[in-house]
Order: structure tokens, then C-alpha cells, then sequence
């Protein structure tokens, strides 16, 4: 059910607006009209209501807004916080649309245990996942956005959440961020794109987001088991090169890049050592994303 | 001969000749390469055992040789999974 | 002042049938702002609620709690390191507070979230522990020599130390109150009666009662208020496990008096009563001998300390919620060192704090 655009305002600005997104249920509030207009581009599939009437119970109370410091005098500062807490350092104003996306991704890494957290892309076809651990640079987020287009379900871009009972991914689908270059390619490559406001020089340069497919939201809750591990790296001019990744290395690789390994502990390596087993594990090295695009297509089937 | 003792639980999977070790006491995870299974199973399973008892136990490997049995040991040592007990 | 949800729940109150959607979503913020959702997922699996919690609320319990089974496993693993250090020495490391009740297995250590591990050892050996400590890989984490030098003349315990590869932070005491407090006890007296722990060497923890003194002693005169909540839920949790195995608070008042530590008793009895249920006889508080707040004193610190032991959340602060923690941040160093000091200390740290070089 959609709310009419003067009611997302109304609702950011006095007792906050919500959204579900995967199992999780955000309450946002914002008087700043950038963030508005980003949420109307980017969240117009989402289930979106007014927390006053809403239910009262949510995962994460957030707020973006603008905040006075020395810094203002030159640039205007806008900060995000978690129910009162804040986590990063103000950006300037501007940014504002970026800072809620990262801030939204922050609540969940920092405070969820229930499901191993690793910092890579997942996407979903023919009822598997594929995780893409990718530490920045790999090109993941580019890919991403792109397999997407081409059949692939997205679960998310950026925090793959594997449940610790049934070792399956619950998606948490949201805006896929993109920088700089991987902006003009995805632009050129998929006219039809929804794109989100451009953030620019931030510290990672240009930033934006693109809207998620409609059907990756409508799937929201649908859960799938891990067929895939793949760890790409993008290189320019390099030759396409796909091959298996030792599993035992691969392990090591998705525990350096996840949130919450060493706090799950004991449990952290058993899911890790379960789901790792089950799925193929490959790296992934290119440069041209059609052949990248087929390399996926062509994917062995999972048993 | 020296006598180890075992420090605590230790969680491991084996690929191939690869094997990741997760020391449960320190929350550290290793990666080893070429360890045999027998080795492990023997060293992670007893709390206290001396060489000898060690090397009887996996005469039946005649892939292992002395030096693989040391440097194992001294690996094990390092990640916090045995302690050399001193006599 | 009205109770805050999360007091209401831990104090019987309020039975989980009876909150209200937007109470068990105040109930998570206030519990996450005062690092007790741990403590609540303990709370309610005693009571065989867990199931009925909705999921929403079940899963950061759960996340919490997760959390703090992992600090256990670590503080665990540390301790074994320390045990390796108390070898060398011929005097055991009495551990405290968080670190103190999970080797001794007290209820307070459930759920808890640590950061640092508080050892207490005898003034005299404090550069020999602290040479040993830096073999085994811990360094000093203080750099600026001003607050070196504040620590070491002032302060009951030297600045913390960081163990090079392992992460872990450690605080080592000689006192449970800086040398400049009126109130300051006889740390002997605290070291002769500390006992040591079942399964460890060379390790120690304050007896039962000295366990409570000096949790009382540390919240009623740290200015870190910010853990106030947790910090009297821990009190309640040490009160109830004392109660168990003694029949009256008798010998505790005794030891209060002996130490000299009446004032900070008498604020804990009187606020795990009102906050938490916790039930004291009047007769057990008129024991306590002296220092106690009398006269205009009394209405004035139950102003404070109800609304600075709160979670600090805003859902449960009032209008004075602020001003009440200010004043007992001052009040806590005007405790601790006299007024020429206090001036220019406050001046120093409000300078530092908005260059950003400090953040308390």
C-alpha cells in the first residue's frame, strides 16, 4: 500500500514513517527534504506507513537530520542516529540521502546476532544464492546492479544474513549503492534504471543508489539456501578468469569478511563450515561485464 | 620425550589438504595445510599425552614423518590448542 | 518520577501480558541504552517468558546475549593469561567488579557486558604488577603525561593497559577510592579479607560483603552514571545472592562500618528498595553509624539519583533529568579532590572535550 507523496513528508517529519524491509521494520524520521525525495524515489515498491497509526514496535528508531557544529560555518552538517546514539562523525548536508543508507546498513551489523552477518552482495536465481564477499574495489557493487537486470533476485548489496538454524540467506533488499564510474556504466547499460540522488565528494567519491527491482522486493521474505560462494575482483583490461576457490581458503575469506564471526563464536564456524561445504566456491577475476554476466548464467547447479 | 597438554575444545573441518582449526578458548581460527586427520584426531581428543604415545598411535601413517609430527606440534602450540607441560 | 518500563519489569511491576506494543518497544531501547539486554533475556528465560516475547524484541535479546556469552568466553581465556602472571608473583590479583563476578560464578555476571578486567592488588605492589603485566604484552594506553601524572598521584588506580595483540584491557587498583576521598578505606583491610576463587591460582575476589561495598562505593561516588542502571541492577543481583545464604544484612552494615564506607551502603539500600523491591529493614539502615545524609540532604539525593540511576534513554528523562546528572558529575570529583584541583581539572577536560582529544 502506498502513501501519497505529501504524506511521506508529514510522517518523516512528526512521529517518523516506516518501512519493512526484509524481517526488519525501520521508523524513520527526517525534516530534510533531500532525504523525502530519496525515500519516494528509491522505496516506492516498499510497504511504507504512518508510524503514529502503525504498530509501535520496530527494530530501529532512526533519524537523519540537521546538526550545528563548528564545521557549519563553512558547510552545513547533517548526522544519523540510531535512537539518540550516533555513530558517525556529521557529513555535510547534502550527503544526506547516502548517510541514511549507511546508516540503515549499520543497525543491523552492529546489532544482530540472531544470523551470521558477512559483508558481500546476494543474489538469487533458481531458488540459490549466490554470496559475492568483496572488500571495496572488487567492482561487487557494479556487478551486482547489473545481474540484477538480467534475472538475478536481489537479496541485498551489501550484508548477506545467513540465519544460524536453517543456514538459509533472509534477504534485505534495498537500495544498491553505486560510485562513480559504475554510475555512467549502469546508466548506459540500463536506461530504464531508477536512480536515486547523486551524493557527491563524499570520501568514497561519487555516490548514489539505484532502486530495487520490484520483484526482489516483492520477495522479500522469501528465504534460499547458499548454492555459491564467489569472490570477484575487478581489473581493468584483465582477461575473464573463473575458477574454484579452495574451500577450506574460502572459509577463511568470508570469516575476514564478516560482522559478527568472532562474537558468534563456536556456532560462527559451525555455520560457516556447513553452509561453506554445501555450496561451490569460485574467484572470479574481469573486466567486461558482458562475459561476467554469462559466466554467472552458466553456473553449475547446486546438488 | 615432552608431555602436552590439551588447552581446550578445538572445532576443524578438513578440504582436501587443507584444514581449518577454530580454538574455542582464544576465538582465533587457523588455517593449516597438510596435517593428517590421525595427527589431529590424536592430539585434540586426549588431555594430556606424551610423544611417544603420540607416535604410537600413528605408526600406521607412514606418510608421517618426524619432522611433520614437530612442526605440527609447534603450530599447535602457537595457536593455544596444546601446552607443553614442562616435566 | 514515574518508573521507566524496563524498572517496572525488573521490579515485578509489570508482568509481560500486561505491556502494551509501545511498551516492549521502549522496553528494548531502554534496555539497549543501558546494556541490559542481555540481563533481560536472562531475566525472562528465568520467568519461562522467553517464548512469549514477540520477535521483533526476542531477536536483540537473543543478539545480546550472544554477545555476552562471547565476553564470558574471552574474560575466561584472560584470566587464564593472568593466572600465568600471578604465578610470578607472591601475592594473589584480586579481581572486581564484572570480571570479579563471573570467575565467582555471582548471578550479577549474567548477561553482563564488560569492557575492562579491574585487578586490585596491595599499593606497595603496584610497580612490581604492573612490570609483570608489561611482560606478558599489556602497555600502557596513556600517553598524555598530565593524566599519567593525575592518575598516579591521585588516583587509586594507574591508567589503563592494553595488551598488545589480544585487545584486552586492564585496571590496576590499589584502592577502591583515590587516596584524596575523605572515605577512602583501608585497602589492607580489603586485600587480608579477599578469597580466592574455586578452579584459578593466584587469583582472588573481595569477600561477599566487601563485593558490595565496593559496588555501592563505585557507583556512589563515580561520576560515570551513564551505567548507573546496570550498575544498581548489579547491586540488587549481589543483595539477592548475599540474602540467600545470610540471614540478615548485619554483617554487612558491620563491615560498612568498619571501612567507613556507611554513605555509600546507605544510598544502595535505600535505592535498590525504591527502584528495585529490594526489601530492607529499617533497623539494618539505623545500624550504619555515620555519614549518612540527614535533614534536606536526604530529599535532595533521592532528586538525583532517581532520575540519574534511570537507563539514560529520553524516554526516561524529565525536565531535571540533565541538571541531575551534571550536578553528580561534579559532585563525584568535588568527592574526590579538593577545590584547587577541581577547578582547573574541570576546565582541562571541558578544553580537551571539545577539541575532541578526549571524550570523558
Amino acid at each position: 500500500m502506498k502513501t501519497k507523496k505529501i504524506d511521506i513528508a508529514a510522517c518523516l517529519g512528526s512521529y517518523g514513517l516506516t518501512i519493512n524491509i526484509g524481517f526488519f521494520r525501520y521508523n524513520i524520521r527526517s525534516s530534510l527534504r533531500t532525504v523525502e525525495q530519496s525515500i519516494e524515489t528509491l522505496y516506492s515498491d516498499f510497504e511504507l506507513t504512518d508510524y503514529e497509526t502503525d504498530s509501535q514496535l520496530v527494530d530501529f528508531h532512526v533519524l537523519v537530520d540537521e546538526v550545528w557544529q563548528l564545521r557549519s560555518v563553512f558547510n552545513r552538517q547533517a548526522k544519523f542516529f540510531l535512537d539518540g546514539l550516533a555513530p558517525f562523525n556529521s557529513l555535510p548536508i547534502q550527503h544526506a540521502p547516502a548517510i541514511i543508507e549507511w546508516g540503515m546498513n549499520w543497525c543491523v551489523s552492529s546489532q544482530l546476532n540472531t544470523h551470521l552477518i558477512i559483508h558481500a552482495a546476494v543474489i538469487e536465481k533458481d531458488g540459490f544464492a549466490a554470496v559475492m564477499p568483496a572488500p571495496p574495489g572488487s567492482g561487487k557493487s557494479t556487478l551486482t546492479a547489473s545481474l540484477i537486470q538480467e534475472g538475478w533476485r536481489l537479496l541485498s548489496d551489501e550484508l548477506t544474513l545467513i540465519d544460524l538454524n536453517t543456514l538459509q540467506v533472509s534477504p534485505f533488499p534495498r537500495p544498491v549503492s553505486l560510485k562513480n564510474e559504475s554510475i555512467t556504466v549502469i546508466k548506459n547499460r540500463y536506461p530504464n534504471v531508477i536512480f536515486g540522488p547523486i551524493s557527491s565528494d563524499t570520501a568514497k567519491g561519487n555516490v548514489c543508489h539505484i532502486r530495487p527491482p520490484s520483484l526482489s522486493v516483492k520477495n522479500q521474505h522469501v528465504n534460499c539456501p547458499i548454492g555459491w560462494f564467489i569472490f570477484p575482483k575487478y581489473q581493468r583490461e584483465a582477461k575473464t578468469e573463473f575458477f574454484e576457490f579452495g574451500k577450506a581458503q574460502a572459509l577463511m575469506s568470508v570469516a575476514e569478511n564478516s560482522f559478527n564471526y568472532s562474537v558468534l563464536g563456536e556456532t560462527g564456524f559451525d555455520v560457516l563450515k556447513n553452509v561453506i561445504g554445501k555450496a561451490n566456491c569460485f574467484q572470479f577475476k574481469y573486466s567486461n561485464l558482458d562475459e561476467a554476466i554469462k559466466v554467472f548464467s552458466g553456473l553449475p547447479v547446486p546438488q | 620425550m615432552a608431555i602436552y597438554q590439551r588447552l581446550g575444545r578445538v572445532s576443524y573441518t578438513t578440504w582436501g589438504s587443507f584444514s581449518v582449526l577454530y580454538n574455542r578458548n582464544s576465538g582465533n581460527t587457523h588455517l593449516v595445510e597438510n596435517i593428517p586427520a590421525i595427527l589431529m584426531e590424536f592430539c585434540f581428543s586426549n588431555s594430556y599425552f606424551d610423544e611417544q604415545e603420540l607416535y604410537q598411535n600413528i605408526i600406521t601413517d607412514m606418510n608421517i614423518d618426524d619432522q611433520l609430527v614437530k612442526n605440527s606440534l609447534t603450530s599447535f602450540v602457537k595457536m593455544d590448542l596444546l601446552e607443553k607441560v614442562e616435566n | 518520577m514515574k518508573l521507566p518500563v524496563l524498572i517496572l519489569v525488573f521490579n515485578g511491576q509489570i508482568e509481560f501480558s500486561e505491556l502494551s506494543e509501545k511498551q516492549w518497544d521502549l522496553l528494548i531501547r531502554q534496555a539497549r541504552e543501558a546494556m541490559l539486554l542481555a540481563k533481560l533475556y536472562y531475566f525472562f528465560k528465568k520467568k519461562q517468558w522467553l517464548d512469549k516475547v514477540p520477535p521483533i524484541v526476542f531477536r536483540y535479546l537473543k543478539s545480546a546475549q550472544i554477545h555476552s556469552e562471547k565476553q564470558f568466553n574471552d574474560l575466561c581465556w584472560e584470566v587464564k593469561h593472568l593466572e600465568k602472571v600471578a604465578k610470578e608473583l607472591n601475592y594473589p590479583l584480586i579481581l572486581l567488579k564484572g570480571a570479579a563476578y563471573t570467575v565467582a560464578g555471582r548471578k550479577a555476571s549474567q548477561g553482563r557486558i564488560f569492557s575492562d578486567i579491574d585487578i586490585l592488588v596491595g599499593c606497595e605492589n603496584i610497580s612490581n604488577t604492573e612490570k609483570y603485566l608489561m611482560i606478558n604484552g599489556l602497555v600502557s594506553s596513556e600517553v598524555d603525561a598530565y593524566n599519567q601524572r593525575y592518575y598516579r598521584q591521585w588516583m587509586h588506580e594507574i591508567p589503563a593497559m592494553k595488551h598488545m595483540y589480544r585487545g584486552s584491557v586492564i585496571d590496576l587498583h590499589h584502592n577502591i577510592l583515590p587516596r584524596t576521598v575523605k572515605a577512602c578505606p583501608d585497602a589492607i583491610l580489603l586485600l587480608k579479607d579477599s578469597k580466592p576463587v574455586f578452579g584459578y591460582e593466584g587469583i582472588n575476589v573481595l569477600s561477599a560483603t566487601d563485593m558490595i561495598i565496593h559496588s555501592a562505593t563505585h557507583l556512589f561516588y563515580d561520576g560515570e552514571l551513564e551505567h548507573g542502571c546496570r550498575d544498581i541492577n548489579d547491586l540488587h543481583d549481589l543483595l539477592i545472592e548475599y540474602s540467600e545464604s545470610n540471614e540478615s544484612l548485619d554483617a554487612l552494615v558491620i563491615r560498612a562500618n568498619k571501612l567507613g564506607l556507611q554513605k555509600p551502603v546507605y544510598y544502595a539500600l535505600r535505592y535498590v528498595n525504591f527502584i528495585l523491591g529490594f526489601s530492607v529493614s529499617k533497623g539494618v539502615i539505623n545500624k550504619l553509624n555515620k555519614n549518612i545524609p540527614t535533614g534536606i540532604f536526604v530529599p535532595i539525593m533521592d532528586f538525583l539519583f532517581m532520575r540519574a540511576l534511570m537507563p539514560a534513554h529520553e524516554s526516561c528523562n524529565d525536565y531535571w533529568t540533565g541538571l541531575a546528572r551534571w550536578i553528580l558529575y561534579v559532585r563525584s570529583h568535588w568527592l574526590r579532590m579538593p577545590i584547587y584541583q577541581l577547578i582547573p581539572h574541570l576546565f582541562r577536560k571541558s578544553y580537551r572535550r571539545i577539541l575532541g582529544k578526549e571524550t570523558h
